[in-house]
């Protein structure tokens, strides 16, 4: 199915990226060739075939809840929105 | 002191020997990247300083004729996807420009604790999307043996910093072939084990069913080394395998088993495969039936089904895994202040993700969001456990799986300019065993007319490491050039 500039921009307003109108139809076309390349797909059948998600057979892991050490916040010094022990954001409200 | 394509057995034997220091050595390599790193760009971080006091401590250690450490004193690089503490991460991105690690990866810290001398970090393709670095905010890595090609991708940096004698060996990382394909175009071996067998705790994710470090070296006996000191259960990794550490180094024998069966895949030499490429693949596959191999051809699914099943896995998990970068807490926050907290993120994510990043993502979103999950993601993990029982079906007639790594030789520079899905097509003989998460090496295998590199892959069972590791052993001493 192609993909045209509404589905692109609704993709681009999911994945949040904020994709200028003017390279809408640049992602458009990058998408239909990556969808064009997975098509072949179609043409195996897969009715009753399991999906994989993992490939050595591992399910869930479980472990005991409790608290063990840290990041050592000093070692954050470095990160140029670190000061003070905070994170320091743009004013989000 | 002759750093040429030097193993770790070769430096460690120096040291001990006292035919060289340990600072000196670090000095040599550094003599080398200086002259060569501005052209080749494999390194986007180095740290002389802290490679040079590392370094003075091994000497320490030597002068007492203090035993070392398997990895100690060799000079290593480490790709830009792994969090080495205090260094920037970047994984050659500009989201990740300023970033600076506060942990280390689990690979990290098992090198360091086997005494691995860090000399910098190596360039990739940004968040290792692509085959030929091309998609680096950092640049493009060069291929040493001829600076119009590209190095490979996405552990470019890591491949040409071990070919051009900037390292001894390096840790790189493939989701599908980002060690075999640039070990194959930069002449070297390129070891991948068995998905899990190596934590992926602190390397910037990309398709987290799909991604496994491995190691770039000038020997085998260096992959399956460095392998043993990173490998092994971590409990910060869910998705490690149960059981202790790895003794490939210690077990490694230069023979072919009695009676070995190698398959080989007809789909990996018909005519999508450069002509140059298959014949001298061949021609070393026939040097290892004349030593007593078993060649057996065997028919496997067409890998235009792998290129496409991984296109859509692991570019789901890409938008998956890079939802995270918002900018907010971490990562490039734009200049400009928006009222919106929603568009604030979006146009963060906007300045700091390059088109591969984005259009990956995009591609994710779109085959997981509603209506489309079933066509898309969900055919795709069905035909994922079609190649895995494909794969079990061949190895129930064959022990390996011979062929070329990659479909041509490393192309020139520009390749991937105009084309969306360069990477996942020029993977396409690396995808198939990729998707099954079976252990893999890239050996070198000669050259092409232009002098450029041809790289031959063998890979096994999930779990058969000690297989794959003998048999390219077994080729490196008898028949590698």
């Amino acid at each position: 199915m192609a993909v045209n500039r509404d589905i692109t921009e609704k993709v681009a307003d999911l994945i949040k990226i904020a994709i200028p109108s003017s390279e809408i139809d640049h992602y458009a076309s990058q998408l239909n060739t990556a969808l064009d390349q997975v098509d072949v797909l179609q043409e195996i059948n897969t009715e009753s075939t399991p999906i994989t998600a993992q490939t050595h057979g591992l399910t869930n892991i479980f472990g005991e809840d409790h608290a063990s050490e840290s990041l050592d916040l000093d070692d954050y010094h470095n990160n140029k929105n670190f000061r003070k022990g905070y994170f320091v954001v743009k004013k989000v409200i | 002191m002759d750093i040429k394509k030097a193993t770790i057995k070769d430096i460690q034997e120096g040291l001990i020997n006292k035919s060289f220091s340990a600072k000196e050595l670090v000095q040599e390599y550094f003599h080398g990247i200086n002259s060569r790193n501005k052209t080749i760009n494999a390194y986007i971080y180095l740290d002389q300083e802290s490679a040079e006091m590392q370094a003075e401590l091994v000497d320490a250690k030597l002068k007492k004729s203090e035993k070392i450490l398997p990895l100690e004193g060799v000079p290593a690089a480490l790709k830009d996807n792994f969090n080495l503490i205090g260094t920037p991460t970047t994984a050659s991105s500009n989201m990740l420009r300023d970033y600076i690690s506060p942990y280390n990866a689990t690979v990290t810290e098992r090198l360091i604790k086997s005494g691995a001398l860090l000399l910098g970090k190596t360039n990739m393709d940004a968040f290792a999307h692509g085959s030929s670095t091309e998609t680096s905010d950092f640049g493009v890595t060069l291929n040493p043996y001829n600076q119009e090609h590209v190095a490979g991708g996405s552990s470019g940096g890591s491949s040409a910093a071990v070919a051009a004698d900037m390292c001894c060996y390096a840790i790189g990382s493939e989701t599908a072939g980002s060690v075999r394909g640039p070990a194959a175009w930069c002449n070297l071996y390129g070891f991948a084990p068995t998905y899990g067998r190596i934590s992926r705790y602190g390397v910037v994710a990309m398709g987290s069913s799909l991604d496994r470090p491995g190691v770039l070296a000038n020997s085998v006996y260096d992959c399956a080394l460095v392998t043993d000191s990173v490998s092994g259960k971590d409990e910060k990794d869910a998705t490690s395998i149960p059981e202790a550490e790895t003794t490939y180094a210690h077990n490694l024998k230069a023979e072919l088993n009695n009676n070995i069966k190698l398959g080989i895949p007809k789909q990996f030499l018909d005519d999508r495969i450069d002509s140059q490429v298959r014949e001298q693949v061949m021609q070393q596959i026939k040097e290892l039936e004349k030593k007593g191999a078993k060649l057996i051809e065997i028919d496997l699914l067409d890998p235009k089904y792998s290129i496409a099943v991984y296109t859509i896995v692991s570019r789901s998990e890409i938008s998956s895994n890079l939802a995270r970068l918002d900018g907010i807490r971490y990562g490039h926050s734009s200049e400009q202040v928006l009222e919106s907290i929603i568009e604030q993120i979006a146009l963060n994510r906007y300045e700091g993700l390059g088109n591969e990043a984005r259009q990956r993502s995009m591609t994710g979103a779109y085959v997981l969001s509603a209506g489309y999950y079933d066509a898309y993601y969900k055919k795709a993990q069905q035909v994922r456990t079609l190649i895995i029982e494909d794969f079990n079906k061949a190895f129930a007639k064959v022990d390996l799986i011979i062929g070329p790594t990659m479909p041509s030789v490393a192309p020139k520079l520009g390749v991937t300019s105009g084309n969306p899905v360069f990477g996942e097509l020029a993977d396409m003989l690396t995808e198939p065993s990729a998707l099954a998460g079976l252990p893999c090496i890239s050996v070198p295998a000669g050259f092409n007319n232009e002098g450029l590199p041809i790289g031959m892959q063998i890979f096994g069972p999930q779990y058969s490491e000690q297989l794959v590791l003998n048999t390219a052993y077994f080729y490196e001493k008898h028949l590698a050039k």
